[in-house]
């Protein structure tokens, strides 16, 4: 046990004196401080009950959003955990712990630690909405901590049940099957009851269901929320101990795998082996990435790269797609956006005039694209070196290597657009507006990713390049949006459908990525190959 | 000594990593595992450090390989060198010692230090080291316990000359101390001078086990790997 606390207690010192000679990282750490510290003093000089009434049923929306948001986290991690076990353990844990003659169960505790830290930390960011907590629920300080620490125990029990399955299943179809089944039979009547409210009763209706007796009993999603709920109504002891289930199950992980503990290692071997060779790939732009090795083999969709020239690497995103998504162009960041976007437009639908809900989701949605794409996609093939050495020019090059994402923000925009305009039940022309807007963002921002590379060079942190590129692309918009409202202020009439403001918009974005594209035409005889760093990459 | 006994490792209830490998490979021996891509030479490593179940039996100089006597007797050297990213590369030593409770291992970890070039990193984060200090690093953790015992997985990728020159020669040196080595490598000719016995894997079995006075005139080792792996692919077809 003394090599653990060594372990541990060693990397913390190494990881804080380090923040000397990282000034951006300890910038960020101060700005998460000054955030969260900042957001403290506001709700403190906000007057008692002005806030949380933008919500009918505030604490109600909190806890079944609580109880929402834990059950995708949980159902997400125990999937994998069905299929690779647990990923709390580092390569370095494999290779230097599991080999030593130290404890099992003592090894097992110090990774479920690490990870209950990591989430922890992770959790930082719920206190640093405390701004928003107040003004959509109406709720405080206690709120905040106890949905911090809430989450932190909750995604600690889930790693924790990740293994158990794992372990249990051991690779067997017929036990995940049952694995399956018995999660399915836990949340049928969930649905069954929500689904029955709804048509009796509308929408709201499945707050009721999210907030029952029995949604409150299912492990950890059911019991974070349920202790949620127990504080905010004034229960603390009963809160206390609806959390400390998820603490029990994490112990009792331990306790049983302990026991066991001479065989957990592969639990938890090939998930730590996957997450690394993935984090590896994508460090060093593998063209092998296991990320598009997924599920094994080729499945359907015919094969082949289509395309000649500079027109083969679109072909070949094409190709790459077809195989790692089942909607080709539609990926998980897509359908979060969407998540995101249709949650955020529910909200606004309640408080807000149509128009207007649409104008804070058409923000949101660009703030978040702006994160997603800023070091994904296009900016990854210049990781390779194919598109340096392919014979054709370097315009023609870039422009096909950004088809692909210029697609993409097309189907994405309808995608959103179409769910967001039937909830809002906004006129076609309005939407079809929205979608132009929001596609011609996207492509204005493909422009400024590789126009960036100009001035960055070939290695750049990822961290830092986000940071920039968000500055690169507010100010990039920021003129045409200011000239669009002022000229909208002298046409009230416009603010009505949007339309015109949402054209206009388009066709400013669209010339702004012309003009980034003419600017970023020579680009790849300048740069030299990427070497994207996440800051965990050697200084030699 | 490293024994295995009729080991078997199975993924779910189709792929057979290992089927029915035995070997052994005695004390004061260095042991070859060799086989193409894919035969289940790096799944029985994996197995032999007790990081994976198998059916069969392990034992380290008599005890079960997934016993602290026998992870106390045995040095692992990894495919993939992976360190701890805030850890020095002085602390991963004292990690190392602190893990297998050892006593005046000061000048030991100099020494292995040295003898890699990495004495003057000592102060270097993991995180900071490129990969083929990290394999150095992994090489002076695993030796640092003095095991009996020391499976080397591909230990040669990476690593510049002057740590190949060094790495042949303690595996020579573990050897003469009564040590058992075992070293799966795809380079074979790092091997061919100083190898006693080596395995042949193919699809996940042992195709031919050969001792060094096997060998024919003139013979040498990537002969006798290419006619058993290519001899077969001949014979089938």
């Amino acid at each position: 046990m003394e090599a653990l606390v060594y372990l541990t207690a060693t990397s913390i010192k190494n990881t804080l004196n380090e923040l000397k000679n990282k000034p951006v990282l300890t910038a960020f750490y101060a700005l998460l401080i000054v955030g969260v510290l900042g957001s403290a003093t506001m709700t403190a000089r906000l007057p008692t009950g002005s806030m949380g009434k933008l919500l009918p049923y505030p604490l109600e929306t909190l806890c079944a959003g609580t109880f929402a948001l834990i059950l995708f986290m949980v159902i997400s991690t125990a999937l994998k955990g069905l299929d690779t076990g647990g990923s709390f353990f580092a390569m370095s844990d494999v290779n230097l712990l599991f080999v030593s003659p130290l404890s099992p169960t003592h090894i097992l505790f110090y990774g479920m630690v690490r990870q209950a830290g990591m989430a922890l930390f992770g959790g930082l960011a719920i206190l640093a909405q405390i701004v928003n907590l107040q003004n959509f629920f109406g709720v405080g300080w206690s709120a905040a901590f106890s949905l911090f620490f809430g989450y932190a125990l909750s995604m600690v029990a889930a790693q924790g049940l990740a293994v158990l399955l794992y372990s249990f299943s051991h690779g067997s179809p017929r036990r995940k099957m049952l694995v399956q089944g018995l999660g399915a039979a836990l949340l049928l009547p969930l649905v069954v009851m929500g689904s029955a409210a709804i048509m009796e009763q509308g929408a709201w209706a499945v707050l009721g269901v999210l907030n029952s007796t029995y949604a409150y009993l299912i492990p950890i999603a059911g019991w974070t929320a349920g202790g949620l709920s127990a504080i905010l109504a004034g229960r603390p002891l009963v809160g206390l101990g609806l959390f400390s289930l998820n603490l029990l199950l994490f112990v009792s992980t331990v306790i049983l795998l302990g026991r066991h503990g001479r065989h957990y290692y592969e639990d938890v071997l090939v998930a730590t082996e996957t997450s690394a060779a993935l984090r590896e790939a994508r460090k060093m732009g593998d063209p092998n990435d296991p990320a598009l090795r997924r599920g094994g083999g080729i499945k359907g969709r015919g094969s082949g790269v289509q395309g000649w020239g500079a027109s083969a690497l679109m072909g070949r995103h094409l190709r790459e797609a077809m195989r790692t998504n089942r909607f080709v162009v539609l990926d998980t960041y897509s359908f979060t956006i969407l998540f995101i976007a249709a949650g955020m437009t529910f909200i606004n639908s309640r408080s807000v005039p149509p128009i207007e809900a649409l104008l804070f989701t058409f923000v949101a949605t660009l703030y978040m694209q702006l994160s997603f794409m800023m070091v994904t996609g296009p900016i990854r093939e210049l990781t390779h070196h194919y598109i340096f050495l392919i014979p054709d020019s370097p315009m023609q090059k870039l422009i096909y290597n950004n088809g692909f994402a210029a697609l993409k923000a097309l189907a994405e925009s309808v995608l959103i657009y179409t769910v967001v305009g039937i909830m809002l039940r906004i006129s076609p022309i309005t939407l079809i507006a929205a979608i132009l807007a929001n596609t011609g963002f996207c492509i204005m921002l493909l422009g400024i990713n590789v126009w960036g590379l100009r001035f960055f060079g070939a290695t750049i942190n990822r961290g830092l390049l986000m940071i920039i590129y968000l500055l690169i692309g507010v100010a990039a918009i920021l003129p045409g949006l200011m000239g669009i409202m002022m000229l909208s202020m002298s046409n009230p009439g416009w603010g009505k459908t949007l339309v015109v403001p949402g054209l206009l918009l388009t066709v400013y974005e669209l010339i702004a990525a012309l003009l980034f594209a003419y600017l970023s035409r020579d680009v790849l005889h300048h740069t030299d190959l990427i070497q994207l760093t996440t800051g965990k990459a050697g200084r030699r | 000594m490293i024994h295995l006994d009729h080991v078997t490792k199975r993924y779910g209830k189709k792929f057979l990593a290992n089927d029915d490998v035995s070997l052994c490979i005695e004390a004061g021996e260095i042991g070859v595992l060799l086989g193409p891509n894919g035969a289940g030479k790096s799944t029985l490593i994996k197995c032999i450090c007790g990081l994976l179940r198998h059916e069969g039996s392990i034992e380290l100089f008599g005890y079960e390989n997934r016993s602290k006597e026998a992870k106390a007797l045995l040095g692992y050297v990894p495919e993939t060198p992976a360190v701890y990213p805030m850890l020095t590369v002085e602390e991963h030593m004292q990690f190392i010692a602190k893990a297998y409770r050892l006593e005046g291992w000061g000048e030991r970890s100099l020494d292995l230090l040295i003898r890699f070039e990495l004495d003057d990193k000592r102060h270097k984060l993991g995180k900071e080291l490129s990969k083929g200090m990290q394999q150095k690093l992994s090489i002076c953790a695993a030796l640092l316990p003095e095991p009996k015992a020391v499976v080397f997985d591909e230990p040669y990728v990476g690593l510049d000359p002057h740590a190949i020159r060094e790495l042949k020669a303690l595996m020579v040196e573990l050897r003469d101390s009564g040590c058992a080595v075992l070293v799966s490598t795809h380079m074979i000719d790092t091997m061919e001078q100083d190898w006693d016995t080596t395995h042949i894997m193919v699809n996940g079995r042992i195709a031919a086990t050969r001792q060094r006075t096997d060998l024919v005139d003139g013979e040498r080792l990537e002969d006798l790997f290419f006619s058993i792996t290519e001899g077969r692919r001949e014979a089938k077809s």
